[in-house]
């Protein structure tokens, strides 16, 4: 019999940070987008670490950051009596950080791509840069937002590396389903090893199609067409 | 009368070019900006509404502070009592053009002056269409009803006849002059084309690679 | 061969001349052997000119690696168990040997500490019981003593004795359930303070060790180079017999393993 537990904790997981990276990954990416600051490239190539970093090296000095012993992790454990290691809480901290450049690239790369006149045009009649953002800006990015929360999403369901670190592999509390298939590997039961890796696998590929399928503009009505 | 002072440097991929402009205009008269493409006339609409921040430079409306380098003070777009209507229209392609005039309403203002831009310039079969689905002349006209909503102290167009056929021009124009004359407000319009300058505006300034070469009554 | 190039790590070996001998011995071993089984393989090159490569992992991945046909030598496990089902499954020559007995001992980073139930201790950290020899004897350990009700909710699981060790080490857990051989050698001697556990608390860790017989490589080798193929298998069954010789135990007990009927 199947333990859904894992699976259930992982969606949490994708669910959770993929909120979280709408609130701040979106402002993040939008300040890029607009930014002519001698900072800027610093904070895109900060943004851009978790590609090309080893997850395990993310985990590694996430581990050593969030213990009690760590810098911020003492700070939290004293004065907010929060402990991130080993805790769900900690997970999605990680997460964050680890699916961040899936959230702020798309977003920043189409927010770039729109004509500097929308912005204008949107201040000049009197709107907050709040409203801009909201009203114009994110609704003629639809692709690059979906594409960035359906990624975001997609990418911590995947997520290994740092949570084999950090995560202590509780049941759960941080015994996400890529530990689960880990674990059953290591006991040698293959085939519950197969059924969740198969239930993962099915789940990521289609949320990645379907990002295919909306950029595609495969389910756009062909408005041009009718006149 | 509204004075404004402006010096600014700006790179192109073609090269450097050094605004320097001083005007007086009149508050509620029509202002011609004349002059080449590339000559800046779109930089100085830009500095008036607020888009653009000299280097050095004030913009006065009847003693109302705009922007004055020296005493740095920069009243932002938002706050400022004008509006501007672009040369690419910078229609919010996401709402249909009810909804693009409506987004120019002030918090729980009353959606009449909507309904009569829309009346005024033979709006009303297109009001729930999607800019997308309209032709230049029809961007055109609510590019300009949207700027007009607010019913601005200080109008900026810029080039907002060139995508008009001769009948639709004709009939636009009136239209602004009629507005105009039921209640005043101040427009800068950049144009090329003299003719339209002539019909349009008072008091023309004649603009060459950032600065104002000439300046004087229309004909 | 060219499969041996991918398995390497850091193993404590004297390069001697290949060439000689034919080929170098990979020797895979549990995660609790890593420095006692360095030493091992230091003493038996020395004495026997056959050079080696160590692969140091959990016992259950070096398991599920050898199944899909990893080209190790041999296997020293932490367990009976592991080792078993390669031999049932024609991975191993023989059922495996009990090469020693592991000793299971707690690590607390704070010595003032008197009581795992204390507010002071939030994680304790033990290798997974579903997969690690020392997890599934650290658990049985707090179940037979019966702590396991009161602190089961603050374990942690490390997925091997490596990393029961990094969390400890790093002060990510304020205890830990650890391999004695492993703390030994380590910097987390040096930290904290560790104590036995009653052996007749937790079951026995018989650490057990088998000759792997490639048998998927062993067609394509036999045709390439029968003969090396040959020095191999003897140079393995000359490693299997070093592990059981005096000099051997005398090197496993420094290290903290108890031998066959030896008692603390």
């Amino acid at each position: 019999m199947i333990d859904w537990e894992p699976l259930l904790l992982t969606l949490k997981l994708a669910l959770t940070t993929t909120f979280l990276l709408m609130l701040t990954g979106i402002p993040l990416a939008w300040w890029l987008s607009g930014s002519r600051a001698r900072v800027k490239p610093v904070i895109e190539t900060l943004v851009s670490m978790p590609l090309v970093l080893p997850p395990t090296v993310l985990g590694f000095y996430l581990l050593i950051l969030l213990s009690p012993s760590g810098s911020l992790g003492g700070w939290l454990d004293q004065h907010l009596g929060l402990r991130l290691i080993f805790s769900f809480p900690g997970l999605v901290f990680a997460s964050v950080i680890y699916s961040l450049p899936f959230m702020v690239q798309p977003v920043q790369s189409g927010l770039a791509g729109l004509p500097p006149s929308l912005r204008e045009a949107a201040l000049t009649l009197g709107k907050s840069r709040w409203t801009l953002l909201y009203r114009v800006l994110l609704p003629n990015i639809k692709p690059s937002l979906l594409t960035g929360i359906i990624l975001s999403f997609a990418h911590t369901i995947g997520e290994f590396g740092v949570v084999l670190m950090i995560g202590g592999s509780i049941p759960g509390e941080t015994k996400v389903a890529s530990i689960a298939i880990y674990d059953e590997v290591e006991a040698l039961r293959y085939d519950m090893a197969g059924r969740y890796s198969l239930i993962l696998f099915a789940f990521t590929f289609f949320i990645v199609l379907a990002v295919h399928l909306i950029n595609g503009n495969y389910f756009k009505k062909k408005a041009h067409d009718q006149a | 009368m509204i004075k404004l002072e402006f010096q600014k440097k700006l790179s192109f991929p073609s090269g450097e070019m050094n605004m320097d402009i001083a005007l007086h205009m009149k508050e509620g008269e029509w202002v011609g900006i004349y002059g080449p493409s590339g000559a800046g006339k779109t930089t100085l609409l830009r500095f008036m509404a607020g888009l653009l921040r000299p280097h050095n430079g004030f913009l006065r409306i009847n003693g109302e502070t705009w922007c004055d380098t020296r005493k740095r003070i920069f009243i932002p777009p938002g706050k400022r009592d004008a509006a501007m209507v672009f040369q690419e229209f910078a229609l919010f392609p996401n709402m249909t053009v009810d909804q693009n005039l409506a987004f120019a309403l002030k918090r729980g203002e009353d959606r009449r002056i909507v309904r009569e831009l829309i009346e005024i310039m033979q709006l009303e079969a297109l009001k729930d269409a999607k800019p997308d689905r309209l032709s230049g002349g029809q961007k055109q006209r609510v590019a300009l009803a949207r700027a007009l909503v607010r019913r601005p102290r200080l109008l900026m167009l810029d080039e907002p006849f060139s995508a008009l056929d001769d009948d639709m021009r004709h009939n636009l124009q009136e239209y602004l002059l009629q507005i105009h004359r039921a209640r005043p407000f101040t427009a800068m319009l950049a144009s090329h084309s003299l003719s339209t300058l002539n019909h349009m505006t008072r008091q023309i300034a004649v603009l060459s690679e950032g600065k104002i070469i000439s300046e004087g009554p229309s004909l | 061969m060219i499969f041996l190039a991918g398995f390497l790590l850091p193993g404590g070996c004297v390069p001697q001349k290949a060439a000689e001998q034919g080929e170098k011995l990979t020797i895979a071993a549990a995660a609790n052997m890593q420095f006692a089984i360095e030493e091992i393989v230091k003493s038996f090159t020395q004495e026997s000119g056959i050079p080696c490569e160590l692969v140091i992992s959990s016992s259950g991945k070096l398991t599920a690696q050898i199944s899909e046909g990893a080209p190790y030598d041999v296997f020293l496990s932490a367990d009976m168990r592991y080792p078993e089902t390669l031999f049932n499954s024609g991975h191993a020559i023989a059922s495996p040997r009990v090469y020693a007995r592991g000793q299971l001992v707690l690590w607390l980073a704070d010595s003032t500490v008197t009581s795992l139930d204390s507010p002071d201790i939030s994680h304790i950290a033990i290798a997974n019981p579903g997969t690690a020899p020392y997890g599934v004897a650290a658990e049985a350990y707090l179940r037979r003593t019966g702590l396991y009700a009161r602190l089961a909710k603050k374990l942690v699981y490390g997925e091997s004795i490596s990393q029961v060790n990094h969390f400890m080490h790093s002060g990510a857990a304020d205890a830990g359930f650890t391999a004695l051989s492993a703390l030994l050698a380590s910097d987390l001697s040096q930290q904290g303070s560790w104590s036995w556990l009653d052996t007749a608390a937790y079951p026995p860790i018989r650490q057990g060790v088998v000759i792997l017989n490639n048998k998927d490589l062993r067609q394509a080798s036999r045709a390439v180079a029968p003969a090396q193929h040959e020095a191999r298998q003897q140079a393995a069954q000359q490693f299997y017999e070093f592990l059981f010789s005096a000099k051997c135990k005398a090197i496993l007990e420094e290290y903290g393993f108890l031998i066959d009927n030896q008692v603390h």
